[in-house]
């Protein structure tokens, strides 16, 4: 039964892990896909911008960073919710424990 | 003073000794792979870290006043009893703490914690002192977890970042994930200092509420947190070169892209596990992660030789560190049989300074350090005889002799002639 339970936790682990720990990370690296412009493979099997992203990707990829960087605060804030709470009386999302 | 206080101190002094020892065997787990990768200067990672450490340890005011009540069935002891069992405890811990640094092994802090106070518990009430079931629950099932988990997240990331950043520029990429590195790695650190620090802020507690010092419903005083997150920011500092070594070279030859796959699961993982009741150890974490995105990478290699040194050092853990917790309580107690408990303390804490300043001194023999952290991976072939480097080493070659004496490789079960000891070049 405990053995079970706690079986069961690892279903929310896992999904929250890879939405935070491998979406997240997936997100930056489409983040960087976007903003990238125009590449070349260059012969030694390196790879080179030819053009730099035109404002329009620019955007869209300084946006995806900004949801990461968002993401990351609301990590931290998170982490530190009990602290603020107890310090300052900010209580973030309302999940602090009283 | 009475004797009582000065046990309490002994004890409270050695708990800060083991949450030194903490911080510096678990700067790797956030650090190693932003200093393989070149991301951080070596100095600046353990540096960064260790402020995050500092800062996470006060952020967190959920205080682990369990720490004990997981372990000891607090029913069957208190007193300065129950102060010489946390006090052997923390010895076990410490003392295999400091073996696996001095091998690179990156094992579990709070497994070390735990397996000492087992120990000493069996040794000072007998089995039915400790708590078994919860144990189990809150001990052995995640132990076993995290490194799955951790590995299977990794893995994704890893593969999805490659596949995404396939036609990225070479000079882009390269500064997409310096950022990508440090900051998944800060987090990490960040998570630590939360988590790591408050488990010696329990200990002392325990022992505080052991010698009537303090109500057991009373709120951590503001001098334990200071002194514990103090302690664990100035091990972080220091940096288990020997153990960022083994996790940022030995395991998986690691590039900037996968240093941030690996952290970013690593951050993720512990910062959301205990939400979700299962607290997952930030070393078992780490190291799964670290495997995983060798298996996300095409063509990547993971050292299956040096992933399994590690398993073995896991399992052994818990009861390594229990067999010192109690051996050390028996010494405590016959010397407490002929002289008095105080002079018992003394002497285990003698022993402890003893056993740390000998296996320092192994360790700087060869030394690991900022400086050759990074160097090239060379694996011992099997055959290769152990070539024994006792006196005085040559300062150029320092670093070809073996690492630790046969001795220590049999105390963990390896044969000393099949690869358990790195040997190190200077290419």
């Amino acid at each position: 039964m405990n053995f079970l339970h706690l079986l069961s936790n690892l279903v929310p682990v896992t999904i929250a892990g890879l939405l935070l720990g491998a979406g997240l990370p997936a997100l930056f690296a489409l983040g960087m896909r976007i903003s990238a412009g125009q590449t070349q493979r260059t012969e030694d099997g390196g790879v080179i911008q030819v053009r730099p992203p035109s404002t329009a990707m620019r955007a869209i990829g300084g946006l995806i960073f900004a949801i990461i960087l968002v993401a990351i605060v609301m990590g931290i804030l998170w982490i530190a919710k009990d602290f603020l709470f107890h310090m300052t009386g900010f209580n973030f999302l309302g999940l602090a424990k009283k | 003073m009475a004797p009582e206080l000065i046990i309490l101190a002994i004890v409270i002094v050695t708990a800060l000794v083991f949450d030194f020892t903490n911080g510096f065997h678990d700067t790797g787990n956030a650090m190693a792979t932003s200093i393989a990768t070149g991301a951080l200067k070596p100095k600046v990672a353990v540096a960064l870290s260790a402020i995050l450490n500092l800062v996470g340890a006060f952020l967190s005011i959920e205080v682990a006043k369990t720490v004990g009540k997981e372990v000891v069935n607090l029913n069957l002891t208190s007193g300065s009893d129950l102060m010489i069992i946390v006090f052997t405890g923390l010895v076990g811990g410490i003392t295999w703490n400091l073996l696996t640094w001095l091998l690179g092994l990156p094992s579990s802090s709070s497994h070390a914690l735990f397996g000492g106070l087992i120990g000493a518990t069996i040794a000072g009430l007998g089995l039915s002192g400790v708590l078994w079931t919860s144990i189990v629950a809150k001990v052995i099932i995640p132990a076993v977890a995290a490194p799955l988990v951790a590995g299977i997240i990794s893995t994704v990331g890893t593969a999805l970042i490659y596949r995404f950043t396939r036609s990225v520029g070479d000079e882009q990429k390269e500064r997409g994930f310096r950022w990508g590195q440090v900051g998944t790695a800060s987090l990490v650190s960040l998570a630590h200092g939360t988590n790591d620090a408050q488990k010696t802020m329990g200990v002392i507690f325990l022992a505080l509420v052991a010698s009537s010092s303090i109500d057991p419903s009373a709120d951590i005083p503001f001098w334990v947190k200071l002194t514990c997150a103090a302690a664990i920011a100035l091990g972080t500092y220091l940096g288990g070169w020997r153990i960022i070594r083994t996790l940022g070279k030995g395991l998986v030859e690691i590039e900037s892209p996968q240093g941030m796959a690996a952290e970013g699961a690593s951050a993720a993982i512990i910062l959301t596990s205990s939400h979700f009741g299962m607290a997952l150890s930030t070393t078992h974490v780490a190291t799964g992660s670290i495997l995983g995105t060798g298996l996300g990478r095409k063509g990547a290699e993971v050292r299956w030789g040096v992933a399994g040194r590690m398993v073995v050092a896991w399992i052994i853990t818990i009861p390594a560190a229990a067999l010192v917790g109690a051996v050390t309580w028996f010494i405590g107690h016959m010397v407490a049989m002929v002289s008095n408990e105080l002079v018992g303390a003394l002497v285990i804490f003698a022993l402890l300074v003893v056993l740390a300043g000998y296996m320092w001194h192994r360790s700087r023999q060869a030394p690991v350090t900022h400086d050759n952290v990074n160097d090239q991976w060379v694996e011992e072939e099997p055959e290769t005889p152990v070539v024994e480097q006792t006196e005085t080493p040559d300062q150029d070659n320092a670093l070809t002799g073996t690492m630790v004496h046969a001795k220590v490789g049999e105390i963990i079960g390896h044969d000393s002639r099949a690869g358990a000891h790195k040997h190190f070049s200077n290419q």
